[in-house]
């Protein structure tokens, strides 16, 4: 029963929350929850590494009709995922504590905390597809109802995007069942053992596409990403820290644990096509971030060119790379959910996101200013900061599968360069804007230096000491580059 | 190789101890007092580089590891220390080098109110420098070498109020960054190929790379040295990294940054070397480079701005020398080079200091502003003096013992000599100019300026003084540099040293008649060619040439993130969003509550539901 309170106490304090006497009970009430997850998490190290093999503490129930199972286990990829999962949960409630929210906006976090655990933990496809769907929608209204002035939109673009996907991976997942069937005659819907037996035939291509498809939008991947801007952008400051830091891993993790494990034939047939998408996300993402001057909506492509890393390391098949896409996973989630921190406590101050808007925030908010440059430099794979070692590790996993794909993809780091810094330098450095005048920026309070402080050790933890994740990953993604 | 000693520790703790320190005590606490733990820091370091060179001259080295870095199934990278005597020899010259600009920038900046952040950045400048030195493993040496890449873009970005300040900042990491991506394709396929970015493994055996496979890496990671070093067609952003305050300059031109592209080459050298066709064309490059600068220095009026394309024109003979000779040459210019332009340099910051009144405050002068200055400033004068003729080659000078060891590599191929010698007279020539437009000539500074320039502080012109006697006496170091290297040096023969003081000479005559010392105005040649004035000033359209290139790209992505994003993805999104209201209004008319409609159109449903299925199995 271990994994089980990992969805089931958020899931369960979510009602509590929403049912609270008061904003403050339910505020508490969600801290105290969320902080109680991820000791919790952390606390299941201890016995996760006490088992031996690749899928561990698995926990089911009575196997049901159509091979229907309540099945939960984890590998070192699945627990790393849980991690952030709970760390981003725990930084979204305390990041935003001083907004007055309704009960149900704190509800809505623990309910998507619960439901991405639940697609990390979920062996059998159809409650990982029941989770799948279910993050949809506290999302949906975290965007829609306490997002800012174009969320309706936002949101709607976000529910039928995804939900399209959604339906797609349904197709995709349904189909993989029955070509389990067609090829053993057994129905299940375990994730091992679909996963066990490769998928083969003549419809495997379509159900790979479909499945694929359905992954990618979530990642999301070029040309499936126009609703992430938008989403990101509209969200409240919290909302984008969940989007990007923990639910695009849903995509990649699919990717890792259906798709690549269950089609290891296509996968490989695929890899100019996939890493070829990969690449463009990570260029074209960038490039987009170069133009755009509303700063949720750049860090929002940095997403799309960040997530390419993760696309190119997993289809390159090759361990290094894999390893890569698995650290890529967790360092996007840190540097991306600062950076949307960050935004987010300056919109709050001045109600403003423009680059324009602002300028000579160094002289007046000098600890908003370091933590800004810190957070840009290790999104922008600064080497000694977390997200250099998994952008290096896919690379190299590229080169080994596609030399020139990778040369194109490490000019992702000059446009890195060319995004990132002039980012900083405009918010910073350049004469004051309307906004910076405004007495209501003031540098960072307590609160949020803490929150920021807490994001910066493993920032610089896993840039320079990566081998205890790396480890921990390390057997999940030797089976798959073996198969 | 023995095992690490504490002095090897050293180098990093101390920086390390003093940045954190700095940053969380004295940068809240005491403002003022940043500059202590953090000279502190660099006595340590120069002491311990000194007794580490010490040892190494009695022939030790040492290295050994600290920690894993990064270990996931092909890519196994450790943290460690290699101070072998290459290391040793340029983290010497590199400590005492930074350690006396320190102590100059105290008496620089003191009046600047972001004295305290300007040490933090200094002194992680100069830590990424000692990092970079010390690194066993290339993948290690990048990490220190983006270090260099971020504590330049902080310190020519220091004066942030300044647009031009914030758009060289930028345009130094960014090229920087177009250099790097050569040098990390370099270390990924390293992996590749042979599986380890370890010095120790790849040097020790030399069949792990095919000749072929060599060039391709070699030839990477003479791009980013490109970069990082200032060679054509990289060097760009150099000639605009004095916005900075002027000690960066000095730090940047002499000790760290520049410096490290070279170490890159003569740290690699043993893969260069198997790789054929890639040392001549290494030359080839440097000493058109040597050229080209040597020429953009000459026609400069600002002072920074010269010295700036004179480190230009050093570094492409360091590179040549590396070419045609060997590490030897590369390396003893490098260290002589880095004592006369950390002297020259504070030189230029002292006249910008000493004219500070009459120039309103800006952070540079050119030498009109200047003129005469030998009687108000004669510690500088005397400081410059000495660099200039080290810089020149006069003999017996540190510049004319280095210079007469790249030329006698160059000598071997005629165009590299012509260019060589060619380098050796504009270096007379511009620096000539310079020093008799500075120092000598009219007063132009006191034309409608009540104000009188004056010496420096002595905490201004002692270190001065003494990185150019440094400079000066260089030419001693050659022998144990050799021995501590272990080559016979190639000695000039008489011809290459008569030729190049011959050359040497023609360009200090030429200076003085350039120069034209008399009062008022521009020499009669400069406005003669006004055309000509012009192609120098944007590098014969090099320089605009990179800006139109920048342009593009930036031009490219707000076509991708305005139009496409804009007019293309989103209304084509929200057009197929929208479709599905309208589908429903169709669908909704066709649901007319008729029992026949619905009957065929379930039958067809089931129908097609069947055939799908009976496809599937």
């Amino acid at each position: 029963m271990l994994l089980t309170g990992l969805w089931a106490l958020p899931m369960l304090t979510a009602p509590l929350v929403w049912a609270a006497p008061s904003r403050r009970a339910a505020r508490l009430l969600a801290l105290a929850a969320s902080s109680a997850v991820l000791l919790y998490s952390i606390w299941l190290w201890g016995p996760f590494s006490a088992e031996e093999g690749l899928l561990r503490l698995h926990e089911s129930g009575a196997p049901g009709a159509y091979g229907l199972r309540y099945h939960l286990a984890v590998d070192g990829v699945s627990l790393s995922l849980c991690w952030l999962t709970a760390f981003l949960s725990l930084v979204s409630i305390v990041a935003t504590w001083s907004d007055e929210r309704p009960n149900a906006y704190w509800a809505a976090f623990l309910a998507l905390e619960a439901a991405l655990m639940g697609v990390f933990l979920m062996q059998n496809l159809f409650w990982f597809y029941v989770f799948w769907d279910a993050a949809l929608i506290p999302m949906f209204f975290i965007i829609g109802l306490w997002g800012s002035g174009n969320r309706r939109r936002a949101a709607f673009k976000f529910i039928l995007y995804t939900f399209v996907g959604g339906l797609t991976l349904l197709l995709g997942l349904v189909g993989l069942v029955a070509l389990h069937h067609q090829a053993t005659g057994a129905w299940t819907w375990e994730i091992p053992e679909l996963t066990r037996a490769t998928a083969s035939g003549p419809w495997a291509p379509y159900v790979f596409l479909a499945i694929a498809a359905g992954f990618a939008v979530k990642v999301p991947v070029f040309p499936l990403h126009n609703w992430l801007p938008d989403a990101h952008t509209e969200a409240p400051a919290a909302g984008s820290v969940m989007l990007a830091g923990a639910m695009l891993k849903m995509g990649v993790y699919g990717l890792m644990r259906i798709l690549v494990p269950a089609f290891p034939a296509l996968s490989a047939a695929a890899l100019p096509w996939a890493a070829g998408l990969g690449v463009a996300s990570i260029l074209y993402g960038a490039l987009c971030a170069m133009a755009q001057k509303d700063l949720k909506r750049l860090i929002a492509f940095t997403s799309v060119s960040h997530m390419g890393f993760c696309i190119v390391g997993i289809f390159s098949l090759t361990p290094e790379g894999l390893s890569g896409a698995a650290l890529q996973m967790i360092n996007h989630g840190l540097s991306t959910g600062g950076l949307f921190l960050l935004v987010g406590f300056l919109y709050e101050r001045a109600h403003a996101r423009g680059l324009d808007d602002f300028g000579g925030l160094a002289q007046s908010a000098p600890w908003f200013a370091f933590f800004f440059a810190f957070v840009m430099l290790s999104s922008i794979g600064l080497p000694g900061l977390n997200g250099f070692v998994g952008e290096a590790l896919s690379l190299y996993g590229l080169l080994r599968a596609s030399p020139p794909l990778a040369a194109a993809a490490s000019l992702g780091a000059v446009l890195a360069a060319a995004y990132g810094l002039p980012s900083f330098q405009r918010v910073f450095w350049a004469p004051p804007g309307p906004a910076s005048r405004s007495p209501l920026v003031r540098d960072l309070t307590f609160r949020e230096q803490a929150v920021l402080w807490t994001l910066a050790v493993p920032i610089v933890g896993l840039g320079l000491f990566p081998k205890p994740l790396l480890d921990l990953v390390a057997p999940a993604v030797q089976s798959l580059a073996q198969r | 190789m023995s095992p690490l000693p504490a002095a090897a520790l050293v180098l990093l703790a101390a920086p390390l101890a003093a940045l954190a320190f700095g940053f969380f005590v004295t940068h809240r606490v005491r403002p003022r007092t940043t500059h202590l733990p953090i000279l502190a820091s660099c006595a340590a370091v120069a002491a311990a580089s000194l007794a580490l060179l010490g040892g190494a001259l009695g022939g030790a080295s040492w290295s050994g590891r600290l920690f894993t870095w990064i270990s996931a199934a092909g890519v196994q990278v450790h943290f460690g220390l290699l101070l072998d005597p290459l290391s040793v020899s340029v983290l010497s010259m590199v400590a005492v080098v930074g350690f006396l600009i320190h102590i100059y920038a105290v008496g620089y900046m003191r009046h600047d109110a972001a004295f305290s952040r300007f040490f933090l950045y200094f002194h992680l400048f100069f830590f990424a420098m000692v990092g970079l030195l010390t690194s066993d493993n290339y993948l290690q040496l990048y990490l220190f070498w983006e270090g260099v890449g971020l504590a330049s873009f902080l310190l020519i970005g220091f004066w942030q109020h300044k647009p031009t300040a914030r758009a060289a900042a930028w345009k130094a990491f960014l090229t920087n960054r177009v250099g790097d991506v050569g040098f990390l394709l370099a270390i990924l396929l390293l992996f590749r190929w042979t599986g380890t970015v370890a010095f120790a493994d790849l040097f020790s055996n030399p069949s792990l790379l095919s000749s072929q496979k060599a060039f391709i890496v070699g030839f990477l990671l003479f791009w980013g040295a490109c970069a990082k070093s200032a060679q054509f067609p990289l060097y760009v952003w150099l000639p605009d990294a004095m916005e900075g305050p002027t000690p960066v300059s000095a730090l940047m031109h002499a000790a760290t940054m520049v410096t490290a592209g070279v170490f890159l080459l003569a740290r690699s050298y043993p893969l260069l070397e198997r790789a054929p066709g890639l040392l001549p064309f290494i030359a080839l490059v440097g000493a058109f480079t040597a050229v080209w600068g040597a020429v953009g220095a000459f026609f400069r009026k600002d002072i920074k701005r010269i010295l700036a394309y004179s480190t230009v024109s050093h570094l492409g003979l360091m590179t040549l020398g590396r070419g045609g000779g060997g590490v030897f040459p590369a390396v003893f210019h490098l260290i002589v080079h880095g004592f006369f332009k950390a002297a020259l340099f504070l030189c230029a910051g002292n006249v910008i200091h000493g004219l500070h009144d009459s120039l309103g405050g800006a952070p540079t002068a050119t030498v009109d502003d200047a003129g005469g200055l030998r009687a108000s400033m004669p510690m500088t004068f005397a400081a410059f003096t000495l660099g200039a003729v080290s810089l020149a080659g006069v003999p017996p000078f540190g510049g004319f013992w280095s210079k007469e060891f790249v030329l006698a590599g160059a000598f071997g191929t005629p165009a590299l000599a012509a260019l060589g010698l060619l380098t050796a007279l504009g270096s007379s020539l511009y620096i000539g100019r310079m020093l008799f437009l500075t120092f000598l000539g009219r007063r132009s500074w006191q034309k409608g300026h009540a104000a009188h320039a004056h010496e420096a502080p002595p905490v201004m012109w002692v270190p001065v003084l003494l990185l150019s006697l440094g400079g000066a006496l260089a030419g001693f170091l050659a022998a144990p540099l050799a021995r501590l290297l272990g080559v016979e040096p190639h000695h000039a023969s008489h011809t290459v040293t008569a030729l190049s003081i011959a050359s040497m000479a023609a360009g200090f005559g030429l200076a003085w008649a350039a120069a034209d010392l008399a009062p008022g105005g521009e020499p009669a040649w400069r406005s003669r060619h006004p055309a000509l004035l012009e192609a120098v000033e944007s590098d014969f359209g090099w320089q605009p040439f990179c800006d139109r290139a920048a342009g593009a790209v930036a031009g490219a992505a707000r076509f991708l993130g305005d139009i496409v994003e804009g007019s293309i993805w989103d209304p084509g999104t929200e057009d197929a969003a929208a479709a599905f209201p309208a589908l429903s209004e169709v669908l909704g008319r066709r649901a007319r509550g008729i029992l026949n409609d619905y009957a065929l159109l379930m039958t067809a449903g089931a129908a097609g539901l069947a055939i799908l299925v009976s496809l599937c199995f």
